[in-house]
């Protein structure tokens, strides 16, 4: 395959480094340039995260876009915020191929005009949820879809880590650079939306992908906030209904503490203060059996430098980004839609934005 | 479980003053009054999880509290939920204000509890599970200082403490490091039996075991009602 000519928007997405290390050794991609500020370089790009000296890096999208008309694909990874500005930029500068973050936008008339784009201009859009190509996950998607345990009744699904120091990645739990929009969870309330749900829409997907359905209606709470400065929320539980009668319920939360030392950069093994980082675990429950199973499993344990914590380090590391970005090169070449696009993940964005309205009115939301 | 066993075990252990009592239908009958034991309140993990929240405050301000329970497909869902709102209440020593539950043909449920402090509770139910399997049970809580599970990190099956590979078999036989075993009884059955026991010695604990039970009363009410109608069910509003 020819290689796909590329390049990374932004590239303040927590996600970025991982294509800064895959891409240049992803035989179906010549990466040719990368958008980010000096602050952002000498902050996130540094020792084995630093971009080959070939790649040419810009200080803003525009003048990368500008200055490379030969780009057939981007990578957009820059905050929540800036995804939805950044593929009008694309769109304009006639990039037909994009690969994004998991949340395009949480505002349905922004997304109605993100598939106006697509279906006018053509495009090839993956969304970037790269759970889906988890062997682990396809392994359980084989058992459901077996019968090993019958119809599916239940589903639980865990996706709970640490949550990113605002000095290391602001915009991650800024309201505005995170949702879109500074909106408070409800009347009276200082915490505004953009945190943990807003953060983890991968349970939402899986549990669509599990269950072969869509969400009919979301109930959603959140705690006390666990991080005494945080602007959004931090611990949420979300219990939905899809419309093939299966119960979900999904613990999103930012609940795994991280280390009160100051943050290494890059962030790596020993930062976290809960050995592990990331969890997914999924239990499903059918009428003849349950299934348990954990994402992140594989992986050691140990105490070391830099601060002798007991910490868990995965072993499959970045490992699953590649078949993702093989299926991105492919869809571009053979210009096929990708598995997850921005029709597919539609009803996922929905499901969270029907959480936070159920959370502001305390009641369970309906989706339309 | 062994209800003789157990009542065998109660008898030998109680002191003679202790009045008239008879175990009839799981619940016992003490002085003409039937109390639902709590067995789960005598349980050396749980009591382990309630010294560090409440007791010792170890994660400081609770927020949130998530239990999971898989059972065999004999089990009682309605007693599972008894159990884990108890549990729930117990854990994070505050009452529940409102609740959400949804059920699935009468083997799944799962709830969400906010308690009157407003520390938000998940508890999620299954009696899917083959009559000869363990139960698969799960307790987190998380606090603004750190979490407290009676699971490892990567643990999501009870784990035991000793396992046994015999080269006949092809799955180990386990123990665990309880000293119940002398008794003849299991360790629910011993739990069974040492919350009866307390029952039957303290006029204080049962008077506290009858308010208790008042309390759950409303909170299954409320569960059942909230299926009904696909809604939160504040309980204050049902008092």
């Amino acid at each position: 395959m020819k290689p796909v000519k590329i390049a990374v928007l932004s590239s303040i997405s927590v996600h970025a480094p991982n294509y800064v290390t895959s891409l240049p050794v992803h035989s179906c991609y010549d990466w040719l340039a990368m958008s980010a500020t000096k602050d952002d370089m000498a902050k996130l790009y540094q020792g084995s995260v630093r971009p080959p000296e070939y790649v040419k890096i810009y200080e803003t999208d525009e003048e990368m876009l500008r200055a490379h008309p030969e780009i057939e694909a981007v990578v957009l990874a820059g905050s929540n915020e800036q995804t939805y500005s950044e593929f009008v930029l694309c769109a304009k500068y006639g990039i037909k191929n994009i690969l994004m973050m998991k949340i395009p936008t949480f505002f349905m008339d922004e997304y109605d005009e993100m598939q106006r784009l697509v279906r006018e201009n053509d495009m090839i859009v993956q969304i970037e949820l790269e759970m889906r190509y988890k062997q682990v996950i396809r392994q359980l998607k084989e058992l459901c879809d077996s019968g090993v345990i019958g119809k599916l009744l239940s589903i639980q699904i865990n996706n709970t880590t640490v949550c990113l120091p605002p000095e290391f990645m602001p915009w991650v739990t800024d309201p505005k650079q995170s949702y879109g929009k500074k909106i408070p969870l409800r009347d009276g309330e200082t915490r505004c939306r953009g945190g943990a749900l807003t953060d983890h829409p991968h349970p939402f997907d899986l549990a669509r992908f599990f269950t072969d359905s869509e969400f009919e209606s979301v109930y959603a709470d959140v705690c006390p906030t666990i991080r005494p400065n945080l602007s959004v929320e931090d611990g949420v539980f979300v219990l939905g209904k899809m419309k093939n009668g299966v119960i979900v319920s999904i613990d999103p939360s930012y609940s795994r503490h991280e280390n009160k030392l100051p943050p290494i950069h890059p962030v790596g093994p020993g930062w976290e203060g809960y050995p592990k980082r990331v969890e997914v675990d999924v239990v499903l429950n059918g009428e003849k059996g349950s299934i348990v199973a954990d994402c992140f499993h594989l992986g050691v344990f140990y105490v070391g430098l830099p601060y002798n914590t007991y910490a868990f380090h995965y072993s499959a590391g970045i490992a699953h980004y590649y078949p993702s970005l093989d299926e991105f090169a492919n869809s571009v070449r053979n210009h096929t839609t990708p598995r997850v696009n921005l029709d597919s993940h539609r009803n996922t964005i929905e499901a969270i934005v029907a959480g936070y309205e159920s959370i502001r009115l305390g009641h369970p939301v309906k989706l339309q | 479980m062994n209800f003789e066993l157990i009542k065998a075990h109660v008898w030998s252990a109680v002191n003679d003053s202790s009045g008239n009592w008879s175990i009839r239908g799981g619940n016992v009958i003490i002085d003409g009054i039937s109390y639902k034991p709590t067995p789960w309140r005598d349980d050396r993990n749980l009591n382990s999880l309630h010294y560090l929240s409440v007791e010792s405050a170890s994660v400081a301000g609770l927020c949130s509290y998530k239990a999971t329970r898989i059972e065999p497909k004999t089990a009682d869902i309605d007693e599972l939920i008894y159990c884990e709102l108890d549990i729930c209440r117990w854990l994070t020593d505050d009452e529940i204000a409102s609740v959400y539950a949804l059920s699935n043909s009468g083997k799944t449920m799962s709830l969400m509890l906010k308690t009157k402090k407003g520390i938000l509770c998940a508890i999620d139910i299954a009696t899917t599970l083959s009559e000869e399997t363990s139960p698969i049970i799960k307790h987190e809580i998380t606090g603004t200082e750190g979490m407290i599970s009676d699971r490892c990190i990567n643990e999501h099956i009870p784990s035991k403490d000793i396992y046994v590979f015999e080269d006949s078999k092809k799955d180990p036989t386990t123990y665990i490091d309880i000293d119940l075993y002398v008794t003849g009884l299991s360790p629910e059955e011993t739990y069974t039996a040492e919350n009866i026991i307390k029952l039957i010695e303290s006029r204080e604990l049962r008077e506290a075991a009858l308010k208790n039970m008042e309390k759950l009363l409303k909170c299954t009410e409320a569960i059942k009602q909230s299926i009904e109608i696909g809604d939160v069910v504040r309980l204050e509003e049902k008092a």
